[in-house]
């Protein structure tokens, strides 16, 4: 049984972590991410791939619900931890306790509970479940309608942000946004330098692009172990990144922004232009990669206004 | 059986390479144990199910994935060696790769949940883009040798490797393993906006059969390269092995590194490039090897 636990516990010394960021949680955040990069765990993109699940800040009673619902689908021997207060002590302490409380749950049985088909409810067609619908799709064609919710638990996505839309193949359309609980961000409360909040919005934004090397090196910029210049000629020079999201409104004007943010180059607030149409107009009839970039590419202020917008050019704006 | 167990480990080494390569390249030096520690970590975990899931084909989806991978892995002749040889080894090693469309969309269907329905989709997407550049690559290579037996492929380029009058073929074969494996440029279908897309509710065996089968297709079309461009085993002064694994390490390494100096290219505009660049290159491309062919350029 020794050499097992030892197994084990060599195995799960750099488990995988979902990290679920409550409103005014963003100075946890940050740290929490540059201790996972000091110690080479990786972040899960989603709850079946997590070992562990970390709940930063206080979740409000919406978003609680949801963590709820995350933490039903994370695996055995999966741990659940939750920390409030910044400093680097206290997250080096949490992520080595969770380490070890895996290690423990690892040696456990798992417990029954893991059926979803438990968690139904509701009363739609198919086991609780509304079935996939056909409508008219953006060219009048007849096509499958599946209605799918983005958020509020997502990488590399606005904390309490949730996108109700309906999908045809991957293109979105009739998109409502709320903020969960009242809308408070993850900046709330949170005063940080222009060039560190750069560095993190450049940072989540390479995530959803798909170029973790750089999002790394961000996540350097914005503690000051990286120099910034360096990322933003990189991501400057970059003509894939460029050919790839050129063609989605003004996603890569704002990315250059950020970058002479970063580099030194310019004030962040000043520079970025209020939004002239709402969240839900901008997202309508997008596919859901861009609807990503979009959302990634606007800073939390900005995103703010543009939910709170009234919707000029009505439903029919693409 | 002793073969086949060679083949097994081969293929694992293979894979354990790339895996290695991109953890260096993407968390640093620190990391290198991961390819190790990942699988014994996926190994305690227990396997989640969904909520209506499409349980029987989303487990052979999984299962199909390492399947194919030691498949198509089966007719790479790594120094001089392959399990089985066929007179039409370079058209089982693309089926092999097509029937990965099957298992990854499957593995995206399976589950019932939309962000790994999305994923399934785009593997198809971009499957269209890169399959018939990848064809083109492969049979070129079978032209130049007039046959399409791996280890014919080999011994052809006793005088001249491959890569000198095919290096679009070459660099094309590279993109669409990279492509097939939906790995760095090409992960869409795996990719963070929709949360890990086809391999985002996979966990335990399951997660480690697709992402370890994708790790071996890495590493068996990095050994393919090789193979098929890079003269195999040939080289001055020392052994076959020895040369092939030089070739292989420094493809991985060439692979990882360019892979990983790129944001994701989204299927939608790789799908564009494909047919008004990739195409139409890889078309002259086989079309100059015809004519040297017909010329007695190949001997």
């Amino acid at each position: 049984m020794d050499v097992r636990r030892r197994l084990s516990r060599w195995a799960l010394s750099r488990p995988s972590v979902l990290v679920v960021e409550a409103p005014g949680a963003r100075a946890i955040r940050w740290q929490v991410e540059d201790e996972l990069d000091r110690r080479g765990w990786t972040t899960a993109s989603s709850p079946a791939g997590a070992d562990i699940m970390l709940v930063l800040g206080e979740p409000g009673p919406d978003l609680g619900t949801a963590v709820d619902l995350v933490w039903s689908q994370v695996p055995h021997p999966g741990h659940r931890a939750r920390i409030a207060d910044e400093g680097r002590g206290a997250v080096r302490d949490l992520l080595d306790k969770a380490a070890a409380a895996l290690v423990d749950r690892a040696g456990e049985k798992p417990a029954g509970g893991g059926d979803p088909q438990a968690q139904l409810d509701g009363d739609g067609d198919v086991a609780g479940l509304p079935m996939a619908g056909t409508a008219e799709d953006r060219d009048g064609l007849e096509l499958d309608s599946l209605t799918v919710t983005l958020g509020p638990v997502l990488p590399a996505w606005p904390t309490g942000l949730v996108v109700r839309a309906a999908m045809q193949g991957d293109v979105l359309s009739g998109v409502t946004v709320k903020w969960l609980d009242g809308g408070a961000t993850a900046t709330s409360g949170h005063e940080a330098p222009a060039r560190a909040a750069a560095a993190d919005h450049l940072a989540r934004f390479l995530e959803v692009a798909g170029w973790p090397v750089a999002a790394r090196q961000a996540r350097g910029v914005r503690s000051d172990r990286r120099n910034g210049g360096r990322l933003a000629r990189r991501i400057r020079r970059s003509r894939v990144l460029a050919w790839s999201v050129r063609d989605i409104d003004g996603v890569l004007g704002r990315v250059y922004r950020w970058c002479d943010v970063v580099a030194g180059r310019g004030a962040a607030v000043a520079l970025e232009p209020r939004p002239r149409t709402s969240l839900d107009a901008l997202l309508d009839g997008t596919e859901l990669a861009a609807a990503r970039l979009i959302v990634a590419s606007l800073d939390t202020g900005t995103l703010r206004d543009a939910v709170e917008l009234p919707d000029r050019y009505g439903a029919g704006h693409g | 059986m002793a073969d086949a167990a060679i083949m097994l480990a081969v293929g694992l080494a293979l894979g354990g390479l790339f895996a290695v390569a991109d953890q260096l390249v993407t968390a640093g030096p620190g990391s290198v144990a991961e390819p190790l520690r990942r699988p014994v970590r996926l190994l305690l975990q227990q396997r989640r199910t969904t909520l209506l899931p499409d349980t029987l084909l989303w487990r052979v989806a999984c299962v199909a994935v390492p399947l194919l991978a030691f498949g198509s892995l089966a007719v790479v002749p790594v120094a001089g060696w392959t399990l089985l040889s066929t007179t039409a080894d370079l058209v089982w090693f693309n089926t092999m790769e097509v029937l990965l469309w099957a298992a990854v969309w499957l593995a995206g269907w399976g589950p019932n949940a939309v962000f790994s329905l999305v994923g399934g989709y785009r593997f198809l997407a971009q499957g269209l883009a890169y399959e018939l550049p990848l064809m083109f690559a492969i049979i070129t290579a079978g032209l130049a040798a007039g046959s399409l037996r791996a280890i014919d492929v080999v011994t052809a380029q006793a005088e001249l490797w491959f890569v000198v009058t095919m290096p679009v073929a070459f660099v094309l074969f590279l993109v669409g393993v990279a492509a097939f494996a939906f790995w760095g440029p090409f992960a869409a279908p795996a990719g963070c906006d929709i949360a890990g897309g086809a391999t985002s509710e996979l966990s335990g065996v399951e997660r480690l059969l697709v992402d370890g089968g994708r790790a071996v297709f890495l590493g068996a079309g990095s050994a393919m390269a090789v193979a098929l461009f890079l003269g195999g085993g040939e080289g001055p002064w020392l052994p076959g092995a020895a040369w092939f694994a030089l070739k292989t390490l420094l493809v991985i390494g060439t692979l990882v590194v360019a892979g990983r100096s790129i944001p994701v290219i989204r299927p939608d505009r790789f799908v564009e490039l494909a047919w008004v660049v990739l195409i139409p290159v890889a078309l002259l491309q086989t079309l100059f090897v015809a004519l040297l062919v017909l010329a007695g350029g190949y001997g």
